[in-house]
């Protein structure tokens, strides 16, 4: 096998995707054999099977034991991953992330109004009926939270929107469940009805009324998560700061790190 | 240095992705957490994996999938660095654009038209003077005959100034790779004069509701010209 740091295996990677989109393959064809690659981009076959190895991991082909290698199918992520990848290299700024998220669900409560399931509503009302069930148990009414929209951003029946939901949504992770530590209960409880009337409109197959429900909750989500952030901003060491809100345009020069290594908090993630 | 025996595993319908894949997934974000930025050289795999609470070899595996992308430079004897994609935003994502189904385009022209329509809404709230001078100077070109270039072109063009006027780098980020994803079936869909036409008159409306910062209008434009965009991917996926 080459030496894995060798770019070898990528270049051939990526001549092999090349191929198989020229030759017409789409999601869920079967590619040639290793050996016909191999013929094909004039290359060894331990070549080609790292290669396929690389696209593998990625998710962009999948192995099926016995009947050869697919490019990945409708249920695999990697259209989805592709655009994360590209969403993560170009994140600079959290406010900009918070207003993707408050839009991406909107769409998507759109969209569920639109297309759910007798199977989504019953998911959604089980939910809510779990918040309702909850009181003032701060951590299980933060858990149905999050659950309901990771739940509704699937009944958008977009495997697009909802993996691009949940990844905003990771990246978000810290500053989320930290504006829901700090909310008191009752305010807590009180989402509980706001997500009922959502849930409602979604069930009623009302659009229009679902997406404006969403707006409103989210033009308030988005407040208590800008606060923590310039709360955070302003009670925080400066780098800390600098590094997690930077203000549109104004984005400072070269921060000091060090060179060894990233300095990660445990358990930060 | 088999990390996981791929295939070994009975695959069930919906296939867990991959260990490694979560894992670049992670790293990247922890990189930006951290304040990395393109063109930065890597922590040691060691570090990394340390850092992660994974295996070195897991750590290598999602650094070769990052190559894979252009988003790192693995480079032998020197280090692993953070790509310069200043000039390519989407890396390698259009060539994947090819193997899409027809399902999936459709998938993915919703989202855009939706997310776009949020964009055209943004812009007009937030459009610079100098936003609207981009715009201007684009669509003058384009009139005048100055450039006769692709549709397609001009539409990236002009999308991709809707979204800098709109000032929100995420969003923009999300449909700039939605368009490269989408570019193998647009560049087949819409090609022809006649849809050089109806694509400048859209491009039209939608600025001047930018101009004269009637969000709703814009919004209404844009998913005009976003569903007669997905209108011509749906025929051309079917012809």
């Amino acid at each position: 096998m080459t030496d894995p740091s060798s770019p070898t295996g990528t270049t051939v990677a990526r001549q092999v995707l090349a191929l198989l989109a020229s030759s017409g393959l789409r999601e869920g064809d079967r590619i040639p054999s290793e050996r016909v690659l191999a013929t094909e981009l004039r290359v060894k076959r331990a070549v080609v099977r790292e290669a396929l190895r690389s696209l593998m991991l990625l998710g962009l082909l999948e192995s099926r034991p016995g009947s050869g290698t697919f490019v990945s199918g409708a249920d695999s992520e990697w259209v989805s991953k592709a655009i994360e990848w590209g969403l993560l290299l170009g994140v600079r700024n959290t406010i900009d992330l918070v207003e993707a998220r408050g839009q991406l669900e909107i769409v998507a409560a759109r969209l569920a109004a639109q297309r759910r399931t007798a199977a989504d509503l019953e998911e959604l009302g089980a939910i809510i009926e779990a918040m309702g069930r909850a009181g003032s148990d701060r951590t299980d009414l933060t858990a149905h939270d999050l659950a309901f929209h990771l739940a509704l951003a699937r009944a958008s029946h977009s495997d697009v929107l909802s993996h691009l939901f949940e990844s905003v949504s990771t990246l978000l992770e810290v500053w989320i469940s930290r504006v829901l530590a700090s909310k008191p209960a009752a305010e807590l409880h009180g989402e509980y009805l706001e997500h009922k009337q959502i849930l409602d409109a979604v069930a009623e197959s009302d659009a229009e009324r679902a997406q404006e429900l969403m707006r409103e909750a989210m033009r308030l989500g988005q407040r208590s998560l800008v606060q923590t952030l310039q709360a955070a901003a302003r009670h925080e060491a400066e780098d800390r700061a600098d590094r997690l809100l930077v203000v549109r345009g104004s984005r400072t020069s070269d921060r000091s790190r060090s060179t060894s290594g990233v300095r990660v908090a445990g358990g930060r993630w | 240095m088999t990390t996981r025996s791929s295939g070994g595993t009975a695959r069930a319908a919906a296939p867990a992705p991959p260990d490694s894949a979560e894992v670049a997934r992670r790293l990247i974000s922890l990189l930006l957490q951290h304040g990395y930025r393109q063109g930065d050289r890597l922590p040691a795999e060691r570090q990394l994996g340390h850092d992660l609470g994974v295996g070195r070899s897991v750590v290598r595996e999602a650094l070769r999938s990052l190559s894979l992308l252009g988003i790192v430079d693995l480079r032998p004897g020197a280090g692993t660095y953070l790509s310069q994609v200043a000039d390519e935003p989407v890396p390698k994502v259009s060539e994947l654009g090819r193997l899409l189904s027809p399902r999936r385009v459709a998938d993915l022209a919703t989202v855009s038209l939706h997310l776009e329509a949020v964009m055209a809404g943004f812009a007009a709230e937030r459009r610079s003077a100098d936003a609207i001078a981009d715009l201007d100077r684009l669509q003058a070109d384009l009139v005048a005959g100055r450039r006769p270039v692709a549709v397609t072109d001009v539409e990236r063009t002009f999308h991709a100034a809707v979204w800098e006027a709109a000032s929100n780098h995420v969003l923009a980020e999300i449909l700039a790779s939605i368009r490269a994803l989408l570019d193998a079936s647009l560049s087949g869909a819409i090609e022809t004069a006649t849809d050089q036409h109806w694509v400048v008159q859209d491009h039209t409306t939608i600025l001047e509701a930018i101009r004269y910062r009637e969000s709703e209008a814009a919004h209404a434009a844009m998913v005009g010209h976003m569903t007669r965009v997905a209108q011509r991917l749906t025929a051309a996926g079917k012809g």
